[in-house]
């Protein structure tokens, strides 16, 4: 047997040589032609079938090139040992075994010995296969989920809140006679708005006079028919989630898009609510002002306590809303109220007569009628409540999941346009992240709580804005994702309590100033004191919303002042800040932060007192809430 | 009489071991060497032999390096440290499970020929 090894086959050319010399080799500058396995057999002179075995096993380990060139040259040299002790290639390849058993056994450990990079490599995209199905797993059972709930609506929350006003007899709906007010209403005209016109208390002397004027005649229809429908006792407001063709408000419905329950035509979320009358309170209060205006420079009493106490009607009206907003907006209106009674004190005080005066001190102590809070919570988490029935699927026992129907409602709600395909793609992993129905009821439920417990506290005691806790969730990352439905609809209850305890301030302060002039026209003097006016002409000294402590009163050249310390809680014996018109001096602080105030260069604007009475120049009026 | 592959799969690789505690060896001789001193019993098929010495050097338990005999290129193996210790740890297991063996009257008392042989893991 001839074991020198031998090749028939011609020399590899360099581009062959190249090809197959390792890296290692090359860069010693050595053309190996190493990883030739059959050339190497070739060369060692193998018989076939040994050969054949070789190129075999070598093929069958699926290993690196280097690694199967190592190994067939590693059997070569161990087959050429065997033919040199004098074995026949059958007993060789008996011995050896299986082939393929081999070449899976040496595939196994050779990966053994590979670098830890590369093993770190393979952990690599292993993991991320594995996460990769997994991702894909839990997107499925995500989407599954998803798109299998329906939301089970079980309230018509719009026809509950109707049913007080359909139970009263058209007729006695003051609603019907407003309507005709907004039929009849006239436009002022755009010059009226402008800030330096001081709508709607024009000067006599003001360039805008004979604008305001002809203004006000025009609407002089449409304020009767305002008088008659503040005197009624009910409102009658049917609500509603679009302008219908034969409302006033018909040429506003190119502009309003109605929010619609797709499913459920004949109940519509009461999100999608519309309360364009709050707007026209609104309007027809600053006619009503301009025509208090007239009647004071007129003298016509009469009509002057008409008109305050249709806008005090007004207000009433306005809470038949149950909304937090309309809340709002009527403390506007009786806020209105309230300057024009200062307005005629300060500048006519003999102008009312007493009876007027206490009328008007009466309607204004009783307002509101209905004996609730000045500001409202409680629709808010009905309007809540109908949201989560709408979006969330109802297990019976008060929780639920998110639904695709839901999630596309609520991106009607927030006039996002139709979703694309890529996002509804999206939408079962980012409304997985949502709370389930229960827990999003309950963490609404907790800040709204804690925020309106403290904001019913007295003023001086609070420390902190009561909606603090409720901004501190908002704009907390992970709070938002788990909670974004509440993040959009949650009152802001510091601030709604802010203007409700401004609003009793000032009150207060009319009442008082009703008290001092009804004193004077019976002494001859304003009193020095208000303790002589308890239980006579005042039942209580109301107190300062800043400190707790009586409401302030002074006489400065004998003329009345009556002031709260302000922000600051200094007592500046009534003297304003340089800026009072900015009411920043009115605006709660904590003491930390006024005291910071107080320190920096813009403390102008707070040192001072709240004066309530007499009342500042009119300021330009502020865009409507219910404009908001 | 060749062992089960169960205990050839707890012998073999401390068998390689021993065998290269003294020298360096290549495949064949490896090959040879086990067949001979263990008087058949732990002859193994190539098949085995070289993916068992490929995991051994995969654990760092023995080296390989390529070498020229007579323009003949051959792997030779040697023992690591860490196979030294591995070896070590090995063969007093052996031994005690032999011993085990011995009391339970499995394994026979050891004749005296077989005392100096190289795998029975006594005096070399």
């Amino acid at each position: 047997m001839n074991n020198e090894p031998t090749s028939d086959r011609p020399s590899p050319g360099v581009v062959h040589l190249a090809h197959t010399t390792p890296l290692s080799d090359a860069i010693q500058g050595r053309l190996t032609g190493r990883l030739d396995i059959a050339l190497a057999c070739e060369q060692a002179g193998l018989p076939p079938s040994i050969r054949e075995l070789v190129l075999q096993t070598a093929q069958a380990t699926r290993l690196w090139r280097v690694e199967r060139a190592d190994v067939a040259h590693e059997l070569i040299a161990h087959f050429r040992d065997g033919i040199e002790a004098g074995r026949t290639p059958d007993e060789l390849i008996a011995a050896f075994g299986e082939s393929l058993v081999a070449a899976r056994l040496i595939r196994r450990a050779k990966k053994q010995s590979r670098p830890l990079s590369w093993k770190l490599w393979i952990l690599l995209w292993k993991s991320i296969g594995a996460l990769l199905i997994l991702s894909i797993l839990l997107y499925l059972i995500l989407f599954i989920r998803y798109h299998t709930g329906s939301p089970v609506v079980k309230v018509n929350p719009i026809a509950t809140l109707n049913a007080p006003a359909l139970s009263i007899p058209t007729e006695e709906r003051a609603w019907n006679r407003y309507k005709l007010a907004i039929s009849a209403y006239t436009k002022p005209h755009d010059d009226l708005m402008l800030p330096g016109a001081q709508w709607p208390h024009i000067p006599a002397d003001s360039p805008y006079r004979d604008l305001a004027l002809a203004t006000l005649e025009a609407n002089r229809p449409a304020l009767e028919h305002v008088h008659a429908a503040a005197a009624m006792p009910r409102l009658g407001y049917i609500l509603s989630i679009q302008i219908e063709p034969d409302s006033p408000w018909a040429n506003l419905g190119s502009e309003v898009s109605p929010i619609h329950d797709p499913d459920r035509p004949d109940n519509p979320p009461a999100i999608g609510i519309l309360l364009p009358s709050l707007g026209e309170f609104r309007k027809f209060t600053h006619l009503l002002m301009l025509d208090s205006m007239l009647a004071r420079e007129q003298h016509d009493a009469p009509r002057l306590a008409r008109n305050i106490r249709t806008i005090l009607g007004m207000a009433q009206h306005t809470r038949e809303l149950p909304f937090l907003i309309s809340d709002l907006v009527a403390i506007a209106l009786a806020t209105n109220a309230c300057k024009e009674l200062q307005e005629t004190l300060h500048q006519s005080p003999d102008l009312l007569s007493e009876q007027d005066l206490a009328s008007l001190a009466h309607s204004l102590a009783a307002f509101p009628r209905d004996s609730d809070e000045i500001v409202r919570y409680a629709s808010e988490a009905s309007i809540f409540d109908d949201l989560l029935q709408r979006i969330y699927t109802d297990d019976g026992r008060g929780n639920g999941r998110v639904t695709a129907k839901g999630i596309r409602l609520l991106h009607t709600i927030t006039d996002e346009p139709d979703s694309p395909s890529a996002r509804n793609m999206l939408d079962p992993i980012s409304t997985a992240m949502l709370a389930d129905r229960i827990s999003m009821k309950r963490e609404y439920e907790r800040l709204m709580a804690e925020a309106i417990v403290a904001a019913r506290k007295p003023l001086w005691t609070w420390t902190n804005d009561p909606g603090e806790q409720i901004d501190a969730s908002v704009s907390d990352f992970v709070w938002r994702q788990r909670y974004a439905i509440i993040g959009s609809l949650i009152a802001a209850v510091g601030k709604a309590a802010a203007s409700e305890h401004r609003y009793t301030q000032t009150r207060d302060a009319t009442l008082v100033a009703i008290a001092i002039t009804l004193s004077k026209r019976r002494t001859g003097e304003y009193p020095a004191s208000l303790e002589g006016l308890v239980p006579d002409l005042l039942p209580a000294i109301p107190p300062d919303i800043f400190d707790g402590n009586p409401l302030r009163y002074t006489l400065i050249d004998g003329s009345p002042v009556i002031y709260s310390v302000g922000v600051d809680r200094k007592d500046d014996g009534g003297r304003s800040p340089k800026n009072p018109g900015s009411l920043r001096v009115s605006v709660w602080l904590s003491g930390e932060q006024a005291t910071a105030l107080m320190a920096s260069p813009n403390r102008a604007t707070i040192d001072g007192d709240w004066v309530l009475f007499p009342p500042l120049p009119p300021t330009p009026p502020t865009p409507p809430p219910a404009d908001n | 009489m060749k062992v089960e592959r169960e205990l050839m799969r707890g012998a073999g690789p401390v068998a390689v071991l021993k065998l290269l505690e003294r020298q360096e060896m290549y495949g064949y001789e490896l090959v040879e060497r086990l067949s001979t001193q263990s008087g058949g019993v732990l002859a193994m098929g190539q098949s085995t032999l070289y993916p068992m010495l490929y995991a051994l050097e995969g654990k760092g338990l023995i080296k390989s390096v390529w070498r020229d005999d007579a323009e003949r290129p051959r792997r030779y193996y040697r023992l690591t440290d860490k196979g030294r210790k591995r070896l070590a740890s090995d063969t007093e297991q052996w031994q005690r499970v032999i011993q085990a063996m011995q009391a339970l009257g499995i394994a026979g008392t050891p004749r005296a020929a077989s005392c100096s042989h190289p795998l029975a893991g006594g005096a070399a």
